[in-house]
């Protein structure tokens, strides 16, 4: 490799190791995404939330239109209703956490 | 991925700071391996989808970026308040700034003349006024999206985005 070839690679060098310490980071937070689950772990549903996480995702879903499987948010939806299938918001419409 | 932005963003900062590449690297890299950035990296919570944001938005305005900067700490202050942290960073940055300027001793090597009390004041004005305002149009537009609730209360929040901001307020204070 040429000096000039050296000098552009050791200049590189940061970013590449940069680089791959993003890729490491994601693969470790990426691992074992899913657990924990409830065993059986069958269904999307099995997975648990932990925290708040219920509450956002819950969220989330309510405002995609999707209705959250359980928890929280089911007893405030209105029987299988999408969000779109309600005109006018009513204090019985589940809505985003406002924190 | 907000995780991996938030990585990518502390080494901009560092670079924007002033420091060179392999520190910026030595800081992205304990950023990654912190024990609280790997679990909140992976939960559904909102700290990470605020930090992304708020952290290049503190690269942008050590950049000069100060309207740039303002957006994306909106942004940041839409996913979560705490946020607006990066405010009280950037002020005390530019207080230690026009100090070591007031201060200055040297004439044969010259602090930049930006960190003179005006040109930081400004800076910090735009930051801090053009966030709280389109934090404010953010809120606005999220309560279109999903109106916000009183928690556990089945109620909805009245008086736009303001009284939204005014219930969030109470609602920290607890």
């Amino acid at each position: 490799m040429s000096l000039a070839g050296s000098r552009r690679l050791a200049g590189c060098a940061p970013l590449i190791v940069l680089a791959l310490v993003s890729a490491l980071s994601l693969g470790a937070r990426a691992y074992q995404l899913g657990a924990p689950c409830v065993s059986p772990c069958r269904t999307v549903s099995d997975r648990a939330l932990m925290l708040d996480e219920s509450v956002y995702v819950e969220a989330a879903q309510v405002v995609a239109g999707i209705r959250p499987p359980r928890t929280l948010a089911a007893g405030l939806f209105p029987s299988n209703q999408g969000r779109r299938a309600v005109p006018t918001p009513t204090p019985n419409i589940p809505r985003a956490p406002s924190w | 991925m907000f995780g991996s932005l938030a990585i990518l963003g502390m080494y901009a900062v560092v670079r924007s700071a002033g420091g060179r590449p392999w520190l910026a690297v030595g800081a992205a890299t304990l950023m990654a391996a912190d024990n609280l950035m790997i679990v909140s990296g992976r939960i559904a919570m909102l700290d990470m989808y605020a930090l992304a944001p708020m952290i290049w938005g503190v690269a942008l305005y050590l950049r000069g970026r100060g309207l740039a900067a303002a957006v994306l700490l909106a942004v940041a202050d839409c996913m979560k308040e705490v946020s607006v942290y990066a405010l009280l960073v950037l002020g005390l940055l530019e207080l230690f700034r026009v100090l070591l300027h007031a201060r200055e001793t040297d004439a044969a090597q010259p602090l930049p003349a930006a960190w003179a009390w005006r040109p930081a004041l400004v800076r910090l004005a735009i930051a801090t006024i053009g966030s709280s305002a389109l934090f404010i149009a953010g809120l606005w537009v999220m309560g279109l999206i999903a109106p916000p609730s009183k928690e556990g209360a089945q109620q909805l929040i009245s008086g736009g985005p303001l009284g939204h901001l005014s219930y969030i307020i109470n609602f920290a204070k607890g």
